[in-house]
């Protein structure tokens, strides 16, 4: 709660030209990471409409639809170059994604909503199954101020999530923020990734010598005395 | 409680992942297997990736054969020139295995091939077992027969003997077994042993005596080296998933061998078949029902 009290009093001190935060700007994925709450907060003018876009690094992706040939499902998969590995819209007020398709430059600049098509219809569905897509309202609080929290997932690729703020003045932009978001792999999670990438040798024999190891040490332990 | 894996990119929960590697040691341990044809599936369905699966499943198959190829070395039960013939067939095996799952991964398809393969390779050896166990408990109660008949695979040219199994064979017969073996190790991460010791027996005509040992000192190599060529062309085994599937399932694996004795071996069996029929028709029920998900997406 005290963090709300100190985002809310942080807005009153520099006044009341459009702006936003992050909670925190670097997430690390650790072994215990289980997915991570963000909370986005700011102001805006209280003529204007904001829309928040979080677009995650392109990445080389498969999109599978499952197709039914006589009584069987079976995959048919497109490679897809370029696809946001992480993407978020929220508004303030709500838009659905119709009306955003009406600002041509704005969806212009994210190829995730930039057009109503079949295939990036199927594409933002499968995301949204993994909890790699997000389409909310932001919370607003007294004034004129905003909040929003999401879940950043566990699936969630490492890389740079770019947070784009678009400020809106009869269906116009009239100004644009951006600020990073950083998930790194960290810890043991990442000297083993690390490790299977660079010296796939060394991981190897590691893994092999711990699964001898233990192997026997749990018969030691369990077997029929 | 849930933890991260780092090479799957998801998390799992503790519970279900100890209660997985019991029950499959646990398995393993009651009948007499690897258990690696029931992990990889297992693993599937409780949402590991495929390809990660089968993967990790290529190394507690390795964990839980080489001690016991350590204690029939001990007993002298291994036909090691046996063993090698099929360890040669095994190894190009296992290459054409590794390079067509990392082709199946590439299309997207792996899920769809793999669960029919499952299907296929568990009602096939179910079918056998079960039947093996009627003809012997219903049909020949009180008769004696042959546990093996001079089949087309006797006539096969280039034969060689195999002085401890006491054969006079063709070396393709067991190359070929090998190689059959060593693509599914490849392709689906199992061992092949409740295969491969019907194949010995029944096809080559082993003795028992020998049989076990030596399914599991091929089993063990052609493992070892899937492993490597896992590592290096699909990059997909899971350091933290194998660890923990290795730990529990050598508890469930003792706990098996406790009761194991106490329990009458024709009933485990059949029990044996009826419950991989059971997983056989879980994955079936798969592929036919309509999926939650009409499409999705994965990152390479």
């Amino acid at each position: 709660m005290y963090k709300y009290i100190l985002i809310i009093i942080f807005f009153f001190k520099i006044g009341f030209a459009s702006n936003f935060s992050l909670d925190q700007f670097e997430i690390e994925i650790n072994s215990n990471f289980l997915g991570k709450e963000v909370v986005l907060f700011g102001n805006k003018d209280k003529d204007s409409d904001v829309i928040f876009i979080f677009e995650g690094e392109n990445k080389k992706a498969k999109l599978t639809t499952k197709v039914k040939e006589g009584f069987l499902w079976i995959n048919e998969t497109k490679e897809l170059n370029n696809q946001p590995s992480f993407f978020a819209i929220f508004t303030s007020p709500k838009k659905t994604l119709n009306e955003i398709f009406l600002f041509s430059k704005l969806k212009d600049r994210h190829l995730l909503i930039s057009n109503s098509s079949l295939e990036l219809h199927k594409i933002r569905k499968a995301m949204k199954v993994k909890n790699l897509y997000i389409e909310e309202e932001l919370e607003s609080l007294s004034g004129n101020l905003f909040l929003k929290k999401f879940l950043i997932p566990d699936n969630i690729s490492p890389g740079n999530i770019k947070v784009y703020m678009y400020e809106l003045k009869n269906n116009e932009i009239v100004k644009k923020v951006s600020k990073n978001l950083q998930i790194k792999k960290g810890g043991i999670s990442f000297k083993l990734e690390k490790l299977l990438k660079t010296e796939s040798f060394i991981y190897i024999i590691i893994l092999i010598a711990i699964s001898l190891l233990l192997s026997l040490v749990t018969n030691l332990i369990f077997r029929k005395k | 409680m849930n933890f991260y894996l780092p090479i799957a990119e998801i998390s799992i929960n503790i519970y279900i992942l100890i209660s997985l590697g019991v029950g499959i040691g646990f398995i393993s341990g009651l009948f007499g297997i690897g258990g690696g044809f029931i992990s990889s599936p297992l693993l599937i369905l409780v949402g590991i990736p495929p390809a990660v699966a089968v993967g990790t499943t290529t190394v507690q198959v390795f964990a839980s054969t080489s001690t016991g190829v350590v204690s029939h070395f001990q007993r002298k039960n291994i036909d090691y020139q046996m063993g090698l013939t099929m360890v040669i067939g095994g190894l190009v095996g296992t290459l054409f295995g590794v390079l067509i799952l990392n082709n199946l991964k590439t299309i997207g398809l792996i899920d769809n091939y793999l669960n029919s393969i499952y299907i296929i390779l568990l009602i096939i050896t179910a079918v056998f077992i079960l039947y093996e166990t009627a003809k012997v408990n219903i049909v020949h109660k009180n008769k004696k027969f042959k546990l093996h008949q001079h089949s087309w695979i006797h006539g096969l040219p280039f034969k060689i003997k195999y002085r401890k199994s006491k054969l006079y064979i063709s070396v393709l017969a067991p190359l070929l077994i090998g190689f059959f073996i060593g693509v599914l190790t490849g392709l689906t991460g199992i061992g092949g042993g409740f295969i491969l010791i019907p194949c010995m027996i029944y096809f080559l005509g082993m003795k028992t005596i020998s049989v076990i040992g030596t399914s599991l000192f091929n089993i063990t190599i052609v493992s070892f080296v899937s492993l490597f060529l896992q590592i290096y062309i699909n990059q997909n085994i899971d350091f933290v998933l194998a660890l923990g599937l290795i730990i529990s399932s050598s508890i469930g694996a003792a706990l098996a061998a406790r009761i194991v004795d106490i329990l009458d071996q024709e009933n485990l069996k059949v029990t044996f078949g009826m419950l991989l029929l059971i997983i056989s028709s879980f994955l079936a029920y798969d592929l036919f029902r309509t999926p939650e998900n009409l499409f999705i997406i994965n990152y390479v």
